[in-house]
């Protein structure tokens, strides 16, 4: 634990979008704020970390981890791509570095365990980037839920995907079954997944299916239960617009959240159309940026020991069960488009499978 | 005397024949002393002398030393009962109704007031009504420095005794103890405050007293309820028992309504309740209380689930 008014060397492991767009915004206010002081940034182009190091021309530049004094920061952010964020994270905590890991924190349950096991023999801490639950929006909702204001849950929908994909990603990686694991599941779906979780409690996949064939999907459909017994469904999408809305009914009434929408939900009743229009109180965050700056923010404090983590490892690896579990029941989904010899060689390549279930 | 369940305290009677004062008046106080000299001169500014009045603190163990300021302020007149060991609320009421022995009996809390002509006023309801049990006047709230808040609701335009007690007497808890007065003999018949109940006990026990006698009501302002944060009320205010016990006390006092309108009366009961447990939750949110404001909307939708009550709990956690 840092003492409570040291400045907290943190090291940025990663320099893509997410670093770029979200992190970085958030460390230079940290910085001007004397709370945190961005001591190292890596990345292996060495064209990324130096944008970074225009923003912390402090900080020490490398493009490999042993480059890298592991005495020289107290905090590493490892946002490089998903297929690293295991080897690096163990060897970050082995180092005794305290790690904040974006989502999704592994990319098998085999991966995150063995992080949880080297964060519990060492000092640092291990906390997973999963910035929707820093939303004031998606916090309300979870309380709302945990009242029961819509009495019994009786089903649920999540959608997500938009017609065209404008997500900057730094590297090919990102597209690469080898690299990436996964397409919009791993990616999108992991925090679609955690949010279910954390708001409804554990459920169960029945049924998973996707477009991948051989490669990464771009669209799947998750059918799950509640431990009450309610199903619903996740489908997610890289290039269809879907309504882009998490909606769960309840015997009283029902919620719905625009998907990335900080700081608004919908709340309507069972017995009327009357539709409230819900800004949550808890102003701590009103847009995206400013939540990854809770987001720091609540592992800087939990680093000073004045906080607990809000999304600790063991909670990150839930999220990475379910999907590890879709992936093993895997079908294909079905694609009327395609022609008899095109959904002969779709099942070849998924496994021989095909689902009944229909992309929307 | 009615059979009196463990759960209430047995209040024996007295002696027939002896000489009585007409009132007691019963300071039960904890570690209140900041509060005990005013509420100890409130009562002897109306002294009407030992022969009409028995004064007397009793102390639940205070560890700020009351004993000093009885005997500097009572010098001999007011006497003074320190219980062996904490016994918490109610067993300390229990204490207070038994070593009373005036006709009537005031319990005013260490940190509560009677203001001046309280014991005027309330002695001739009685006299003027003698087929009531229990009489209460208007009150004020004050802060934890006697400013005046809030007062209560005018329920009869002039002293007498209150049409449908019970009914409006169980629907919501409108008597704060400093402004109540009862026979002892009627806690004599009923038994005590039910010690299963640290918050309401109070509610629960005018409710009971309603069911079996006629209630007066005097509509001067005569009595002072302090609110503060160290008050039975502010301390059960963040984990909510103040409402979860508020709702064990309707359950207990429904049996004694009207089978006719019970139902009705409980279903009000809660709502205002349910309400109340909201404008909870929304002073935890003032002081930054997130799970003590959750907890206040829990209880509010467990007293009653209604879209009224649901809509009340988006507006305390949400602009909407």
């Amino acid at each position: 634990m840092r003492a409570q008014d040291a400045s907290i060397r943190v090291g940025l492991i990663g320099c893509g979008a997410v670093a770029r767009l979200y992190y970085m915004p958030a460390l230079r206010e940290l910085e001007a704020a004397g709370s945190i002081e961005v001591a190292a940034l890596l990345d292996p182009v060495a064209g990324h970390a130096a944008l970074l190091h225009e923003a912390f021309p402090r900080a020490q530049m490398a493009r490999q981890l042993p480059d890298l004094p592991r005495q020289g920061f107290d905090l590493a952010i490892v946002a490089s791509p998903h297929s690293l964020h295991a080897a690096q994270t163990i060897e970050l905590l082995e180092a005794g570095v305290s790690v904040l890991c974006e989502k999704p924190m592994a990319t098998s349950v085999d991966d995150a365990r063995a992080m949880i096991r080297a964060a519990s023999v060492g000092p640092g801490l291990l906390a997973i980037g999963l910035v929707r639950r820093y939303f004031p929006a998606t916090r309300m909702i979870r309380h709302m839920l945990a009242l029961g204001t819509l009495g019994d849950i009786t089903s649920f929908e999540f959608s997500e995907g938009f017609a065209s994909f404008d997500w900057p990603a730094a590297s090919r990686g990102y597209f690469s079954k080898r690299e990436a694991q996964g397409g919009v599941l791993m990616d999108t779906g992991v925090h679609a997944l955690d949010l279910l979780q954390w708001w409804l409690g554990k459920i169960a996949v029945l049924e998973y299916a996707d477009d991948a064939m051989g490669g990464i999907e771009a669209n799947c459909l998750i059918r799950c239960r509640l431990e009450c017994g309610s199903t619903g469904e996740v489908r997610l999408s890289r290039d269809c617009a879907l309504a882009n809305r998490y909606t769960v009914r309840g015997s009283r009434g029902w919620l719905s959240w625009q998907a990335g929408q900080v700081d608004q939900f919908e709340f309507g009743f069972a017995d009327s159309a009357q539709v409230v229009q819900a800004r949550p109180r808890d102003q701590s965050a009103s847009n995206f940026e400013q939540s990854f700056l809770s987001q720091l923010r609540n592992v800087i404090a939990a680093l000073r020991g004045t906080e607990q983590l809000q999304v600790p490892a063991a909670e990150g690896i839930a999220g990475i069960e379910l999907i590890e579990n879709c992936y093993r029941q895997r079908s294909l989904m079905a694609m009327p488009w395609l022609d008899d010899r095109e959904i002969a060689r779709g099942r070849e390549l998924n496994g021989g499978r095909m689902a009944g279930v229909v992309a929307r | 005397m009615m059979n009196v369940p463990s759960h209430r305290a047995r209040i024996e009677p007295l002696q027939p024949g002896a000489p009585r004062a007409l009132w007691s008046v019963m300071i039960p106080t904890f570690n209140c002393n900041q509060y005990l000299q005013t509420t100890l001169e409130s009562v002897l500014a109306q002294d009407p002398g030992p022969a009409v009045m028995h004064i007397e603190v009793v102390d639940d163990h205070s560890t700020d030393d009351p004993a000093a300021i009885v005997a500097a302020l009572g010098r001999g007149r007011v006497s003074y009962f320190r219980q062996p060991s904490n016994m918490g609320i109610t067993r300390n009421f229990a204490t207070c109704l038994n070593r009373a022995h005036g006709r009537l009996v005031h319990l005013l809390h260490g940190d509560d007031c009677a203001r001046a002509g309280f014991y005027e006023h309330m002695s001739r309801l009685f006299e003027l009504h003698p087929a009531i049990g229990a009489a209460f006047c208007r009150h004020v709230f004050i802060d934890e420095h006697g400013r005046e808040l809030a007062t209560s609701a005018l329920e009869l335009n002039s002293s007498g005794v209150l049409p449908d007690a019970l009914e409006r007497l169980a629907v919501e808890q409108k008597i704060m103890t400093p402004s109540m007065v009862v026979r002892r003999e009627v806690y004599e018949r009923l038994g005590g405050f039910d010690d299963r109940l640290p918050c309401s006990e109070d509610w629960e026990m005018w409710v009971r007293i309603a069911a079996h006698y006629p209630v007066g009501f005097e509509p001067e302002p005569l009595a002072a309820y302090r609110m503060h944060p160290n008050s039975n009320t502010g301390r059960n205010t963040h984990n909510a028992d103040n409402m979860r016990y508020t709702r064990a006390a309707i359950e207990m006092f429904k049996e004694y309504l009207p089978p006719g309108s019970a139902h009705d009366i409980v279903l009000r009961a809660r709502e205002t309740y349910a309400l109340s447990a909201v404008e909870f939750a929304r002073e935890r949110l003032r002081q930054r209380d997130l799970s003590g404001a959750l907890a206040q909307a829990r209880e509010a939708l467990r007293f009653r689930f209604s879209p009224r009550v649901l809509a009340e709990i988006l507006r305390a956690f949400t602009w909407s």
